[in-house]
């Protein structure tokens, strides 16, 4: 495991069966973070940046590959092979928030016993039940809920307000490594940028590691360090932000790019038509999963899978023409 | 009414009756769209954009009621008022569809899954236009191929599930479309799409207006989308227009507070800039029971005690085709307003206390 | 203002259960049906006390008689609310037997008196009545007040009703819980565990679905030897009873489970350490608890009727027992039901809390989930 790594993803699979029919959700997945980054993963419908992300905190079994881990004490661990026991020890160093502000908040629990419940289920052994009360009240007022209401059930609180409450209940426990799996995505815009703030101002309290999953390109570049983009289960590039954003490698991150409409109606966008839709996951084209819709395509890229390989230093990308292709990105000023 | 204007809507109040009081999501709306126009009404969740939409085809909710004026130019019989049809009558049921037409937010669930996707389209075409069905079936194909459906003949057989959902926002957009109509509403059509998919039919749309003179009201909270396909923004807070102009002037100089506090809110893509997201403070509060004041009172950086939590502006124009809804803003029109407003509180004030005194005596 | 402040907060602070009370009670059939339940189960819980006579008293000469009729003037007089005794005529020639009240002495109404020795919960010994008749005004102790007449032996067809409305409104009651129980543990396992266990359990309810009710019913009431004490056959009639019911429960809880099982607060405990247990009783089952109480309200009309009328058909309860079923068997011809009407009253016992539970469970219904 690299040096300065806290996480990471070494050819993880995830494939999912019924009836004869398997939809391989997530495929060869390979990527490093480090301690205190915020890592961007963005993709459409059907690329399996959730599925990813669930894999990863083990609330599904993934099928095949590695997470590996390291621990506060310097251990690295692969965190799917972990017997039950450590599991239940290091669950705690793994988050994650939600996108749904309403269902991921149970609605019969008061806000109180919904942020301190990870705290009894932890900690039932070592903390008074006064101690938990003044855990929650602490972390509650850091994500800026009125602690006032924390009797209320969460039917009394806006989506913006759910939100924090789900982030606290994924504080709480003081975890490392937070994932985010569209936690804006169903807030109003100006709500948006209030949880986008307050993220940002916990990662650097608490020194924080972020899994940045979301649709929306905007608010990935504004968040993150590193990103990866994904297309039907495979990472098809992973670079710094600005290198992804200002000259990427592969055609569908160009294509993604252009497509993202710009809030200026003075630009002029000359968007990289892309043909089709996004293939069945079910029944995956062959070769290169992109070349159907892909302006480059070549007759290799037919036939065989494009190797995922560092073209740059820092920059992966997954395309047999990366060295020759000169994509459009947006011009940095 | 201007001829050059296909749709207008004079002081829109929308008002639900409750147990607990009154809820008014549309306060007084006013706007215009004229012909070809793509004209963009732009707010968050619970700004009444929604409901101003379903107004101007009587499609509210029964517990719903409307008041104000939405006059439709009809291209043979003049200035009609929506408002005044039945919402359940002939005349309307005659408007909707044919001159004016709306798609939604969610395609999966616009379509009954009971029905072919061509059986549904050509419900439009058999209701307006012809009692044929086979010519109606060739309107509908001839629709769909324009709109990129490929396989036109084959899928017009298909059934919803057999689509995904770009081609069936492609298949609810032909369905608004067999009958050329001269308006159409478009509320959130977008939202549910990936953003390729989502690059395509709003590409689609502009091209399906350039042929056909057509106007489209554009519903959205995406402040991408609107700067995409809007030649003029309606932005509204509470119920409430608080600005409206071209395009390029609101995104380049926003003079109202709340559509400043947007701007900064959305990182721009492309930008290398980090800094803080500039964000609004508190929420959008409950449209129940509301006092006379500016509904951004609560949230507004400029705010001005005394007035603004004691008076309403209107919109006024500080700009030609550029109206704005705010006291507090530096330009001739907006201080006119105030002062006129204060003065009005000032005279309130003091026949208040004049009464104050007659009682005492 | 500070009213609405007031009921906003009270909204806010207020638990699932709270909300739902509180809809509850704006609707108004519900509220008058619980009302009426409330009154048929006190009369259940007194129905020793608030009856003039015990289950088996009886007097010959009141057979097959008519409701007696409360007076209030006696010659003239007003002596309070009082009833004739009755004399039976049989007619010499044509052997017809008439029934005469007979005037010439009334016998007062009185209230909390001394009557029929019954065990109150099994084992304390009481003899007070809420009503019965005094001595007569000449000294005559024959007459009874049978309210709603008396039935082919003497008894008192009121005492009977009442008393016997122990066991037909218990008896559901009892069962419908029993199936609750057994509904959410064996849909609980089949739900949340899915696969083999989920199949089999779902093919064992299904086929229990397909047996007609009532022949089943019968068949394992027929199974029940003859002979045996009235307690053990009460316990099993309502194990008869529940044997059905859970079917229609577990799969509610099923479908619950299932749905719920995946939603984000779920994932969220998960990931947070609870475990499994945890998860199913503090977050999954209160999740369904409003649709299943309104499920077992709504059962208990099944088994009213149902144990109504196996006691009618013999398979149920028998004496020394009785139940409104039981009451009915004598309505079995015509002939009977013409001449004596008044012994169709169980039935109209028997609609009334049926109505009840289905309208107090509409209510419910509605009440329910209060977060939609």
């Amino acid at each position: 495991m690299n040096k300065e790594s806290i996480l990471e993803v070494k050819k993880l699979h995830k494939r999912f069966t019924s009836k004869n029919i398997t939809v391989k959700a997530v495929t060869d997945v390979s990527f490093n973070v480090s301690e205190g980054e915020t890592i961007g993963i963005v993709g459409e419908s059907g690329c399996g940046k959730t599925t990813l992300g669930r894999c990863i905190v083990r609330a599904y079994q993934a099928s095949e590959g590695e997470v590996w881990y390291r621990t506060r004490d310097g251990k690295e661990l692969d965190f799917l092979k972990v017997d039950k026991k450590q599991m239940k020890a290091l669950r705690k160093d793994i988050q994650m928030i939600f996108q749904d502000p309403y269902s991921s908040l149970d609605p019969r629990m008061t806000v109180l016993d919904i942020i301190k419940e990870p705290l009894v289920a932890n900690y039932k052994k070592t903390m008074s039940d006064k101690e938990m009360n003044e855990k929650v009240i602490s972390i509650a007022s850091k994500v800026g809920l009125n602690t006032t209401y924390l009797k209320r059930y969460p039917h009394a609180f806006s989506g913006g307000q759910r939100q924090r409450i789900g982030i606290a209940r994924a504080l709480v426990v003081d975890p490392r490594i937070v994932i985010c799996d569209e936690a804006v995505s169903a807030l109003d815009v100006s709500v948006q940028a209030q949880v986008i703030n307050l993220l940002r101002d916990l990662q650097k309290e608490f020194h924080l590691t972020y899994l940045f999953i979301s649709h929306d390109l905007s608010v990935v570049e504004h968040i993150s360090n590193k990103v990866g983009v994904m297309y039907l289960g495979r990472m098809v590039e992973y670079a710094p932000t600005d290198a992804l954003f200002s000259k990427p490698l592969h055609p569908y991150t160009e294509a993604l790019l252009s497509a993202v409409p710009v809030p200026d109606p003075t630009v002029q966008i000359d968007r990289i038509p892309l043909k089709g839709e996004i293939p069945n996951p079910a029944n995956p084209p062959l070769g290169c999963y992109f070349h159907e819709r892909c302006s480059y395509c070549c007759e290799k890229c037919c036939s065989e899978v494009p190797a995922y390989i560092e073209a740059e230093p820092g920059h992966f990308v997954a395309c047999h023409r990366a060295a020759e292709l000169k994509l459009r990105g947006f011009e940095y000023k | 009414m201007d001829d050059s204007l296909i749709l207008q809507i004079k002081d829109l109040r929308v008002e639900i009756p409750m147990p607990e009081g009154t809820l008014t999501p549309v306060r007084g709306v006013n706007f215009e769209m004229r012909k070809g126009e793509t004209v963009g009404l732009v707010g968050e969740s619970g700004c009444g954009k929604s409901l101003t939409c379903k107004a101007v085809l009587g499609i509210n909710d029964k517990k719903c009621k409307v008041y104000g004026e939405i006059n439709y130019n009809h291209p043979t019989d003049g200035a009609q008022n929506l408002l005044a049809m039945n919402p359940r009558g002939k005349q309307i049921r005659s408007i909707r569809g044919k001159e004016i037409s709306m798609i939604f937010q969610e395609p999966m669930v616009a379509f009954s899954p009971l029905y072919t996707i061509g059986n549904q389209i050509s419900e439009a075409a058999l209701l307006h236009i012809t009692k044929n069905r086979q010519e109606a079936k060739e309107l509908s194909i001839a629709m769909m191929k324009k709109v990129g459906i490929a396989n036109a003949e084959k899928r017009y057989n298909q059934y919803p599930h057999e689509f995904s959902g770009g081609m069936l926002q492609r298949a609810m957009i032909t369905m608004a479309l067999v009958c050329h109509p001269k308006i159409l509403i478009a509320d959130e059509p977008t939202t549910a799409l990936d953003v390729t998919i989502q690059a395509q039919i709003l590409e689609l749309m502009k091209e399906m207006q350039k042929d056909s003179d057509m106007g489209i009201l554009f519903i959205t909270h995406d402040l991408g989308v609107v700067a995409r396909m809007c030649d003029r923004v309606n932005v509204m807070y509470l119920g409430k227009i608080v600005e409206s102009g071209p395009a390029a002037t609101i995104y380049a100089d926003p003079e109202h507070p709340y559509t400043n506090g947007l701007m900064h809110s959305v990182h721009k893509i492309g930008s290398r800039k980090k800094e803080r997201l500039f964000s609004i403070e508190g929420t959008v509060p409950l449209a129940m029971n509301l006092k006379t004041a500016c509904g951004f009172y609560e949230r507004c950086d400029h705010r001005i005690e005394g007035l603004c939590d004691q008076a309403d502006p209107e919109l006024v124009e500080v700009a030609p085709d550029h109206k704005v809804a705010c006291f507090a803003c530096d330009n001739e029109a907006c201080r006119a307003m105030r002062a006129k407003a204060e003065a009005m509180l000032k005279a309130q004030g003091q026949q208040g206390a004049s009464k104050e005194e007659k009682r005492h005596e | 203002m500070a009213r609405r402040i007031k009921t906003q907060d009270d909204y806010y602070l207020a638990s699932q259960w709270q909300l739902m009370l509180r809809k509850l009670k704006k609707h108004r059939l519900a509220q008058i049906s619980f009302f009426v339940l409330a009154v048929l189960y006190i009369g259940a819980i007194f129905g020793d006390f608030i009856a003039p006579y015990g289950l088996e008293e009886f007097d010959a000469v009141y057979k097959d008689c008519a409701p007696t009729q409360v007076h209030y003037v006696f010659e003239g007089k007003n002596v309070g609310p009082y009833v004739f005794a009755i004399t039976k005529h049989i007619d010499k020639k044509t052997f017809k037997i008439t029934y005469e009240d007979d005037t010439t002495q009334y016998y007062p109404i009185k209230f909390f008196v001394h009557g029929t020795h019954y065990k109150v919960l099994g084992f304390i010994d009481c003899d007070w009545h809420l009503f019965g008749l005094g001595e007569g005004s000449n000294g005559g102790k024959d007459a009874k007040i049978f309210l709603f007449g008396a039935d082919n032996l003497g008894r008192d067809l009121f005492s009977r009703i009442l008393i016997g409305s122990q066991v037909s409104l218990s008896m559901p009651f009892v069962s419908a819980i029993i199936s609750l129980f057994l509904g959410v543990i064996i849909g609980a396992v089949s739900g949340y565990f899915g696969g083999a266990i989920d199949m089999v359990i779902q093919r064992i309810i299904e086929v229990l679905g397909a047996i007609p009710q009532i022949p089943l019913w019968m068949a394992l009431s027929a199974a029940i030897p003859p002979g045996v004490s009235t307690i053990r056959l009460y316990f099993y009639m309502t194990i008869i009873l529940s044997f059905i019911n859970w079917t229609g429960m577990a799969r509610i809880v099923r479908g619950k489970f299932l749905s719920s099982k995946n939603d984000d607060y779920v994932m969220a405990a998960r990931l947070a350490g609870v475990s499994t247990w945890s998860i199913i009783w503090k977050h999954l089952v209160p999740g369904f608890m409003s649709y299943l109480i309104v499920s077992v309200t709504r059962s208990i009309p099944s088994s009213v009727v149902g144990e109504t009328s196996m006691s009618y058909l013999g398979l149920g309860i028998r004496s020394p027992a009785t139940s409104w079923g039981v009451l009915l068997q004598e309505c079995s011809s015509i002939a009977v039901i013409a001449q004596h009407p008044n012994k169709l009253i169980p039935i109209i016992f028997v609609t009334i809390t049926v109505m009840a539970f289905n309208f107090f469970g509409d209510g419910l219904r509605d009440a329910a989930d209060p977060y939609k």
